[in-house]
């Protein structure tokens, strides 16, 4: 606990305040856990409780002894209740802020960390027992909460230390500390008479070692910081907007941290002392929820993967999926590159190669995978590492949908290749049937066979004919050859009734072509049988990534929307490319069918 | 001749009609770079060519006839759909003007017809399936101006579009040089603006406005076009 008072004032190392591991042996699981930088654990609510309870009740123990102390003379505290008001709050902020944060984050070893700051916080008062043993142990561990915050600051938001050399740092911090203060306890803690009944008194104590303990502080305090203020200065946009709020809070709590270590070690006047040990004291309370705001933060991206999810539904093209997974990743800078079969490469939307590799670029790279088989690969902002489980999530939505526009795109191969082996197998078989019927009648001696061969001629003919229109409607080449405005204009060219068409000829993905292609043709197939219409227009616009198309009549209208397969299967079939078909059909009126469609 | 069909069983057919007729099949192919390369090596006068071929089995065909045109400008070729797209037909007669054949592939699965198709792109000829020209004439349109022409002009004009001359014309009707041209005379003045000059054009060029004409009266197509 902070603790600023005459006793405390002359030996003080760091502002008197303290922080003790509490009686608990999960935190120290937890510590030894971020320092290895350990697996994600899995959310396991009654040891968080556990773990969370023991914490309270160890603070609250800490609190009333500490209150009691010297007759609740408040004398570690300058007699000040304010005082001792703000040291009290400062672990229990750092505790509920990091339960909140274990809970809501279980795989995070930001919210442990927390917990363990805010409970090792209270260890100081551990000399008030009148308890040799815990009176060392709350020696020892007095100023670890300050070390701790240390290591928060670079552990978070993912709650791993990223670089080797943050790693050494935060492990050097610990170990130099815990060795500096063991070893002041040893020359003079022993002498020390905080807590303990009319000890060697207070004259033994080592300048030497408790300035040491300062310096080593303000090291780490200036190192940490510099990394910190680094990490802000290189972070992406949507980084910053995130992290930005803690980069800063942790730079101002060390600025002020520094000041106070620096006011005690030059002695200061005690009320600029009280002053800034009470400005660090507000600085260590803000902390926690800065951090915990930071988790939720990223936890609200990932919130983001819900409506990504939705809005992959509907199948959408390269261009939308890029975008949809970059509105999801909170990076306008994402490169979405769908690997290419043919190309053996990774291609954006616009068949541009993407390079799976990170040659210094900055940026970095996650491939997405599906039982081995490239799908794609993502290169985004390299701060998009911290958030992985949002990354997870993203990528295996996007897989999803690769897989679905896979699945998808092999259905329509398959009817293309229907028609093509028509086209290549029986369509020609059936025309040297003819052509053979022909030479033999144009040759046989046998005049009776002639009629019959020229008959045999023009059946296999007709049966020609009648295939390529078979395989026309199971996919028209042309189609495939010029796109949805040439396959339509030539199809309307087969319709009983005048039909006026404007569509664009811009070429689109292959599904939403065949959609939209059959779409039409379901609805003048309709409108002739039904409506009777004296003329049709088929109208169709791209627009912001979508294709709108109407087929409008102006036959008998009445129409029913919600009746009959045909309209209902062309709505499946747009809603099966997370487009949308309505229809608008009053008596008399004629029929408008309008087809919505987001493309690629 | 050469031809390009990538269906064995088809090209076989082909090359048999061709040589029990005594044309002379110099260089077979199955894909239309293959074609091309072998129109480079030994131009021929003719070139029948399937439209959907490898490597894309799309309209690689037309592809391939532009890119022989534009090479060998006296290379003849005729190419052998299977659905009879107007789309392509239009574009073929535009941009290659003459010497071209657009024909649906049952048309010329008997010799006779094959053979007449032949003949007359190789003369420079223009030769539009009639089963193409049929679509576009009879095709519905609002306030249809082909509804002023008579049967007889009709048919004049359907005729006039897959590439007859006028005396192959009145061959075909039966009637008199004279009649058919006042038949296409009627035609053009019935149908004024769009068709303005290819009354006085030569056969090619009338089958080109003809044909446009055919597929752009009707439908709306402003985009792009």
């Amino acid at each position: 606990m902070l603790a600023v008072g005459e006793t405390a004032i002359g030996s003080w190392a760091l502002p008197t305040m303290s922080a003790t591991r509490p009686p608990v042996s999960a935190p120290w699981h937890v510590l030894a856990q971020a320092v290895r930088s350990g697996p994600p654990l899995a959310r396991r609510p009654i040891v968080i409780m556990a773990v969370g309870a023991a914490s309270v009740a160890f603070a609250s123990a800490m609190i009333v002894i500490s209150w009691q102390y010297d007759g609740n003379s408040l004398a570690p505290y300058g007699h000040s209740a304010g005082a001792f008001a703000v040291a009290a709050a400062i672990g229990v902020a750092f505790l509920s802020a990091g339960l909140a944060a274990w809970w809501r984050r279980p795989d995070n070893l930001v919210g442990r960390l927390m917990v363990a700051a805010g409970t090792v916080w209270y260890a100081s008062s551990l000399q008030f027992t009148r308890s040799a043993a815990l009176y060392a142990i709350g020696y020892w561990l007095a100023y670890l909460a300050p070390v701790i915050v240390g290591h928060l600051a670079l552990a978070y938001p993912d709650g791993r230390l990223r670089r080797r050399r943050e790693l050494w740092g935060v492990a050097a911090s610990y170990l130099i500390y815990l060795t500096l203060q063991g070893l002041r306890y040893l020359s003079e803690g022993a002498c020390h008479t905080v807590g303990l009944p009319a000890g060697a008194g207070s004259g033994c104590a080592s300048p030497l070692l408790g300035g040491l303990v300062s310096l080593d502080a303000l090291v780490f305090d200036a190192l940490f910081t510099v990394w910190v203020v680094r990490r802000w200065l290189t972070a992406s946009r949507p980084a910053r907007r995130i992290h930005a709020p803690v980069w800063l809070a942790f730079s101002l709590h060390s600025v002020v941290l520094a000041a106070t270590v620096l006011s005690a070690l030059f002695r200061m006047p005690q009320t600029i002392q009280l002053a800034l040990v009470l400005a660090y004291g507000l600085c260590l309370l803000v902390l926690p929820f800065a951090f915990l705001s930071g988790l939720l933060r990223v936890r609200l991206a990932r919130h983001r993967v819900t409506d990504l999810v939705l809005r992959l539904d509907g199948a959408p093209g390269p261009t939308r999926l890029r975008d949809l997974l970059a509105e999801a990743l909170g990076d306008p800078s994402l490169v979405l590159g769908l690997w290419s079969e043919a190309a053996e490469a990774y291609v954006d939307a616009s068949g541009s190669p993407v390079s799976a590799s990170d040659p210094g670029t900055g940026r970095a790279v996650t491939v997405v995978e599906r039982r081995g088989r490239r799908l794609a690969v993502l290169v985004h902002d390299p701060s998009l590492v911290e958030q992985r489980s949002l990354v997870d999530a993203t990528v295996a939505a996007a897989r999803l949908a690769l897989e679905n526009a896979r699945l998808a795109e092999a259905a329509l191969n398959e009817r293309r290749s229907i028609e093509r082996d028509l086209h290549d197998g029986l369509q020609h078989r059936l025309l040297r049937l003819s052509w053979l019927a022909d030479q033999v009648g144009a040759t046989t001696e046998e005049p009776g066979a002639r009629p019959l061969l020229a008959e045999l001629a023009s059946d296999a003919r007709a049966a020609y004919v009648r295939l390529r229109e078979l395989a026309s409607g199971i996919h028209p080449a042309i189609l495939t050859e010029r796109g949805l405005a040439a396959a339509v204009e030539e199809h309307v060219l087969r319709v009983g009734v005048p039909v006026l068409v404007d569509l664009p000829r811009d070429r689109l993905p292959v599904a939403m072509e065949a959609a939209a292609y059959f779409t039409v043709a379901e609805a003048l197939t309709n409108a002739v049988k039904h409506a009777a219409p004296s003329r049709v227009t088929v109208r169709g616009r791209l627009e912001d990534g979508l294709l709108t198309v109407e087929i409008a009549d102006d036959g008998a209208g009445g129409a029913d929307p919600d009746g009959g397969s045909g309209l209902r299967g062309l709505r499946d079939r747009a809603a099966a490319l997370g487009g949308c078909l309505s229809v608008r059909s009053a008596p008399g009126l004629g029929t408008a069918i309008v087809l919505e469609l987001p493309c690629g | 001749m050469i031809v390009a069909e990538d269906v064995g069983l088809y090209r076989d057919m082909l090359v048999g009609t061709l040589a029990g007729a005594g044309l002379a099949v110099t260089g077979q192919a199955g894909t239309a770079d293959e074609a091309v390369a072998l129109v480079d090596s030994d131009p021929p006068d003719v070139v029948l060519m399937d439209i959907r071929m490898p490597p894309t089995y799309t309209d690689d065909g037309v592809r391939a006839a532009l890119r022989i045109r534009s090479r060998h400008p006296g290379v003849a070729v005729v190419l052998l759909s299977q659905h009879g797209e107007a789309e392509y037909a239009v574009q073929l007669v535009r941009e290659l003007e003459r010497g071209v054949g657009y024909v649906l592939k049952e048309r010329v699965a008997g010799a006779p017809e094959l053979l007449d198709v032949i003949r007359r792109v190789a003369g420079g000829g223009v030769v539009i399936d009639p089963d193409v020209v049929m679509r576009l004439i009879r095709r519905p349109r609002v306030d249809d101006p082909l509804s002023q022409l008579t049967e007889r002009e009709r048919e004049t004009l359907a005729l006039m579009a897959e590439g007859h001359s006028n005396a192959a014309i009145a061959t075909r009707m039966g009637i008199a040089v004279s009649t058919v041209e006042k038949h296409a005379t009627s035609v053009f003045h019935k149908l004024a603006t769009n068709l303005d000059g290819a009354e006085l054009a030569g056969d090619n060029a009338r089958v080109r406005a003809v044909l446009t004409y055919l597929q752009h009266t009707g439908r709306i197509a402003t985009t792009d076009r």
